[in-house]
């Protein structure tokens, strides 16, 4: 097994391990590449960051909630469409207000706080009888579209900004945190049902968080040399799956001993990139891929028939009321995210597939040769412990001496002799190195006066030329 | 342990002791960023090889090299992204990209790729210069990402490359000297050799006068033969290059880069005229050229390729003087040999010199002052008021656009 046997750019599949040809990517690609669906996959980071943000606010929302004890109205998918008007909002209007945008946006979150308070059904029945300022006094959580108006404002201009999702991850991590411990404090029932809205909420805001992270790291790096994400599947797939595997792991872990806990959650990313580094190819990838699929898919349904625990599928945005059960309680619900995110590997898995098959181009019209390259196979060697040194005799010609040689330097990459490198240009090239002076070129020179001239060499020549060997043996560091 | 790998674990401690698994799912991912990470920073830039092949080592200004740039990376972790910053000298133009600021204060050739497992990426570049000089490429920065793209490790790889831009040259005309017959100039057709100095045949080529053709050895060896003499030692030719472009002291003057540069572009022409006409030349100056000596000297000669050390020698010499005129005049007096014509290429005033190139007449050389400065008719005359024979030369245009060296008596 040779590692991932990677698509190239525009040269298809590429068996493990088999020469793939080079691509080259020439201006002449770059109309062709530009696709719509290429377009479309420039807006993945921004959905991600947008995902990511109403989760965050999705758990604001319940925390005020359950402290008001309500049931919060909106959820990760609500609050990501006031995200998302936002984001459109600063597109749109930020340009034509000029100087008066922060009039107008201090409007329009005004206004996503107001449709987020009126979305409940009972702040608008007390609106109507009993006045605005006791109203207010219902479903304060609404308010929080106001924030998510807001924080769609901050992603108004693509590429999104790598400092600002880096911002929003690091001042999450601990927010979160912090509320979820706050949540813990209120009493039942609403204390189920935040901790169930906010396990969710935290899973998406974690995976999309990073996710997106990464992407606008990556294409800011890549910004003016001609790239971006979707040059490297295989980076993508791994990191997919990498979040995606670690949080599947995680939530289930969450619930038992903090050792145990510690020991799952940071063995996940060391034994993926492990079993990058023993072999992440296509074969292998499917197989584990079919294997957990099919073990979780089995369990989940048993879990599924079995278990008398409801959740509703409106808990998982976090909407409307529902009876909920605390994560943990019952057991289905690691379970059930267990079985929708290795389908979700299963997905990106194959979309990495599809996606090796695309690039984009350098705008630049830079010529650029793609290839996967295995080398001369120096790096895949059969473990030395595996092969039996067999005892060479020992040279008694300078043509042998020479041969010898080279199989005792073989093992060292510095001073071996090169495929492409004659006797003689091997010897000057080591010349200048303290371990072999002169001694090389002259054996250098009796093997080819021996093996190619037809010359034969005195018996005093002979026996320096095994001296030769003997020293240059020792110089170059080569063990007998 | 980093902080944040210290914060994540607490994180999850707390969490389960506390027994809310929100927090342990945040400790959890937090410790899967800080694992990633570093595990990239330990193996990230193992097996990458990164290479620069410049297709020459010298160019002419205007024209470009060829460089082609290969990364591989030989292991099986893909990168995420990979980041080349070549450090560059200044005034190295790289046609594909614009240079970006290195960390060491000159521009940097930057270059990004993402690679997969084994993956070989081989991009082609065309390197030039805004001028002739010596440029540097190296060391460069290689800084790696790890799975979630952030900066894993930065690394310094010391592969270095030099290559030479040489002053472009023009064509000359008015410039040719007369054949005289015993005089100190060279002919074109050399009837200036010394006929009495016999040095073989050579194969006859088109355009040899008949009267060199060896009609014995010919009809020896059955192909037409020609003659070949020794040259005469008064046609060697010594460019002596005044790179001050004012009067003052040598090291309190303002760089004029253009008119230096005009300066260099003359030299280089009539080098290459001196070339084209088969003359044994040499150049002297007084500037840098990296080497130790404050004098540039290409001893004069005829052989293959002297029009390339000459050119070379100009591409490397610096814009300002390294030693006043007079010191150069009095080194050339000991090196040249009588006979000499001692050709300065001067952009000033040459008659303070004259008192010098009359030691230099005296000891058998003929001086010829080349003026090419803003007023090089007014220098000419001077010159020639003085007892010199001088001749006044222009580009016409600016050296980067000139198309010939016009002279004039």
């Amino acid at each position: 097994m040779t590692g991932g046997g990677r698509d190239t750019a525009e040269s298809g599949q590429a068996p493990s391990g088999a020469p793939v040809p080079p691509s080259t990517t020439t201006p002449a690609a770059t109309a062709r590449a530009r696709s719509t669906v290429g377009r479309l996959l420039d807006l993945v980071p921004l959905v991600l960051a947008i995902v990511a943000e109403a989760a965050w606010i999705a758990v604001a929302g319940g925390l005020i909630a359950e402290y008001t004890l309500q049931e919060p109205h909106l959820g990760i998918g609500a609050l990501a469409l006031f995200v998302l008007a936002g984001v459109v909002a600063a597109r749109v209007l930020a340009p034509a207000a000029g100087d008066r945008w922060p009039s107008v946006a201090l409007l329009l979150v005004a206004i996503g706080g107001l449709i987020g308070w009126l979305s409940a059904p009972a702040a608008r029945t007390a609106l109507a009888s009993v006045g605005v300022v006791p109203a207010l006094g219902v479903n304060p959580a609404g308010w929080v579209a106001g924030i998510a108006v807001l924080r769609g404002f901050t992603h108004s201009k693509l590429p999104i900004s790598a400092g600002t999702l880096a911002t929003v991850f690091a001042v999450g991590v601990p927010s979160l945190a912090i509320a979820a411990l706050a949540g813990g404090m209120i009493a039942e029932p609403h204390r189920a049902r935040f901790l169930a809205d906010a396990t969710v909420a935290v899973i998406v805001f974690a995976g999309c968080s990073v996710v997106a992270l990464a992407i606008a790291r990556l294409t800011a790096v890549g910004a003016g040399s001609g790239f971006d994400w979707r040059r490297n599947p295989t980076w993508v797939a791994l990191l997919v799956v990498l979040v995606l595997t670690t949080l599947a792991v995680a939530v289930p872990a969450s619930d038992l001993s903090p050792v145990f806990a510690l020991a799952a959650g940071s063995a996940v990313g060391p034994l993926l990139v492990v079993g990058l580094v023993l072999g992440f190819n296509r074969g292998t990838v499917r197989t584990v891929a079919l294997a957990v699929a099919g073990v979780v898919l089995v369990i989940g349904l048993f879990r599924l028939l079995g278990s008398r625990g409801v959740i509703t599928t409106e808990s998982l945005g976090g909407g409307a009321a529902g009876s909920a059960a605390p994560p943990g309680s019952g057991g289905l619900g690691p379970v059930g995210l267990l079985v929708i995110v290795v389908a979700a590997m299963i997905v990106v898995l194959v979309l990495a597939r599809l996606w090796s098959r695309r690039t984009t181009p350098d705008p630049s019209g830079l010529v650029e040769i793609r290839s996967i390259d295995h080398g001369d196979g120096s790096t895949n060697r059969p473990a030395r412990r595996l092969r039996r040194r067999r005892a060479l005799p020992e040279p008694v010609t300078a043509e042998e001496a020479y041969i010898r040689l080279l199989a005792d330097i073989d093992r060292r990459p510095d001073v071996r002799r090169d495929a492409t490198e004659t006797p003689a240009a091997h010897a000057a090239r080591l010349r200048g190195t303290p371990a072999a002076d002169l001694s090389l070129d002259l054996l250098a020179a009796d093997y080819a006066l021996a093996r190619f001239g037809g010359v034969d060499l005195s018996p005093a020549e002979e026996r320096r030329a095994l001296e030769r060997w003997r020293r240059l043996r020792r110089s170059l560091g080569a063990r007998a | 342990m980093s902080g944040r790998a210290l914060a994540a674990v607490l994180l999850v401690l707390a969490g389960a002791f506390v027994g809310a698994p929100i927090v342990v799912v945040l400790g959890l991912v937090v410790l899967l960023l800080e694992t990633i990470r570093a595990v990239w920073t330990r193996y990230g830039l193992q097996g990458v090889t990164y290479r620069r092949t410049l297709a020459s080592d010298r160019t002419t200004w205007g024209e470009e090299i060829p460089m082609t740039i290969e990364v591989w990376n030989r292991k099986r972790l893909p990168l995420a992204w990979l980041r080349a910053d070549d450090d560059a000298s200044f005034g190295v133009v790289v046609r594909e990209r614009d240079l970006v600021d290195s960390s060491r204060g000159s521009g940097a050739l930057r270059n990004v790729w993402t690679l997969a497992p084994f993956e070989r990426v081989t991009r082609r570049f065309h390197v030039g210069a805004e001028r002739r000089g010596v440029y540097d490429l190296g060391p460069v920065d290689l800084s790696v990402g790890d799975l979630f793209a952030r900066q894993a490790l930065v690394e310094e790889r010391d592969v270095r490359a030099r290559f030479i831009v040489r002053p472009r040259t023009v064509g000359t005309t008015g410039i040719e000297r007369p054949d005289q017959w015993g005089g100190v100039e060279r002919s074109k057709a050399g009837l200036t050799e010394d006929p009495s100095r016999f040095a073989g045949v050579r194969p006859y080529t088109p355009g040899d006068p008949l009267r060199r053709v060896h009609h014995r050895a010919s009809a020896r060896v059955g192909a037409p033969v020609t003659k070949r003499f020794e040259p005469s030692r008064d046609r060697e030719v010594l460019i002596v290059l005044d790179v001050q472009i004012a009067h003052g002291p040598a090291w309190d003057l303002a760089v004029e880069t253009d008119e230096i540069e005009d300066l260099y572009v003359v030299a280089a022409s009539v080098a290459r005229a001196l070339a084209t006409e088969r003359a044994a030349f040499g150049i002297a100056a007084a500037g840098f050229t990296g080497a130790e000596s404050r004098f540039a000297h290409v001893p004069v000669s005829s052989a293959g390729g002297q029009a390339e050390r000459v050119l070379d020698m100009l591409a490397r010499l610096s814009a300002h003087p390294s030693a006043p005129f007079e010191r150069l005049l009095g080194l050339v007096r000991r090196v040249a040999r009588p006979g000499t014509t001692i050709l300065v290429v001067t952009a000033r005033d040459a008659t303070p010199f004259a008192g010098w190139f009359r030691r230099l007449e005296r000891a058998g050389c003929r001086v010829v002052v080349l003026a090419c400065g803003r007023e090089a008719t007014v220098d000419a005359a001077r010159a020639r008021s003085a007892g010199f024979v001088a001749r006044a030369a222009r580009l016409n245009g600016p050296w980067q656009t000139a198309t010939a060296l016009e002279a004039a008596s």
